[in-house]
């Protein structure tokens, strides 16, 4: 096709779509679509980690009431035996129990990097 | 700074200048491709919104205008289906070639604008999208087939196709206003 006619039909073709320009709220009411979005993602995964947080606590957490008393047997058995007394699983258990592993973890890299310089 | 820079450092003022540069650009793709100019503008922000939102996977090898315009294809195209429309886009078959019109410097010249975009709105949406990819956006016919993702020939094929569909049209309305 001849240049000059498609110089012709481009600066037709630019008027005829070139009319409308975008309000001037459009950049303000794009940043805060934005930052909505950010917000309900942080809220929504919020949410998420509550609830899995909860379930895993409910998980842990035994029941502290016991419905049925042990029968005879049971209580003799349970005396017999010399082990510790059972305890209960809390959470705070665990994270102690995190807590003591990462220790000596530490403790032992500690003993490790000391005989190696040894 | 690049403008993909600016939004993956900071998105209030990558924003804005996204906006600036490229939102009134984006705007006149919208407005050829739908029936009315509050589905363009819609149709403009989640385009803008989604760029912001997937910056970090734009890649600095293509051109950012390109990789807008392939955002703002995909809404359109989801759109169309929303509405169980036929898509038009993605098709990679040739179309058939109608007998040779040429379009004229005069016919051009004596059409008013709202003449010509009369006839751009009676294209089809296949044939729009190539009008304005080539006459609004200044692509080449190798960049329009990489955007749209179809053979050269196809381009040149809906280009033709267009052109010749834009003749008839002028020429039928200049044709009713002589008589």
């Amino acid at each position: 096709m001849n240049d000059a006619i498609e110089t012709i039909l481009a600066e037709k073709v630019k008027a005829c779509f070139s009319i409308k320009r975008l309000p001037n709220s459009f950049a303000d009411n794009l940043i805060a679509s934005h930052k909505r979005r950010v917000r309900n993602f942080r809220l929504k995964m919020c949410g998420i980690i509550c609830i899995l947080t909860i379930a895993l606590g409910w998980a842990i957490i035994p029941s502290k009431h016991v419905k049925e008393m042990p029968t005879r047997n049971e209580a003799q058995l349970i005396s017999a035996s010399e082990s510790k007394p059972a305890q209960e699983i809390t959470g705070l258990m665990i994270l102690g129990i995190l807590r003591d592993c990462i220790l000596t973890r530490r403790n032992n890299k500690k003993r490790e990097e000391s005989s190696n310089d040894n | 700074m690049e403008i993909w820079e600016e939004l993956k450092k900071n998105k209030e003022s990558g924003a804005r200048r996204l906006v600036d540069e490229y939102g009134n650009r984006l705007l006149g793709a919208a407005l050829a491709l739908c029936e009315n100019p509050q589905d363009a503008e819609d149709l403009v922000f989640r385009t803008l919104e989604q760029a912001i939102k997937k910056i970090q996977q734009f890649n600095p090898e293509y051109s950012f205008l390109n990789w807008l315009y392939a955002i703002l294809r995909n809404f359109r195209k989801m759109d169309l289906r929303k509405k169980h429309l036929i898509v038009p886009f993605g098709s990679t078959e040739d179309l058939p070639e109608t007998p040779t019109f040429s379009i004229s410097k005069e016919l051009l010249s004596e059409s008013s604008d709202d003449t010509i975009e009369e006839a751009l709105r009676s294209l089809s949406e296949l044939l729009r999208e190539v009008i304005v990819l080539r006459y609004y956006y200044d692509k080449t016919l190798a960049e329009i087939a990489i955007m749209l993702n179809i053979p050269e020939g196809t381009v040149k094929s809906r280009l033709y196709n267009a052109h010749n569909a834009l003749y008839k049209s002028l020429t039928l309305k200049r044709n009713s206003r002589h008589e």
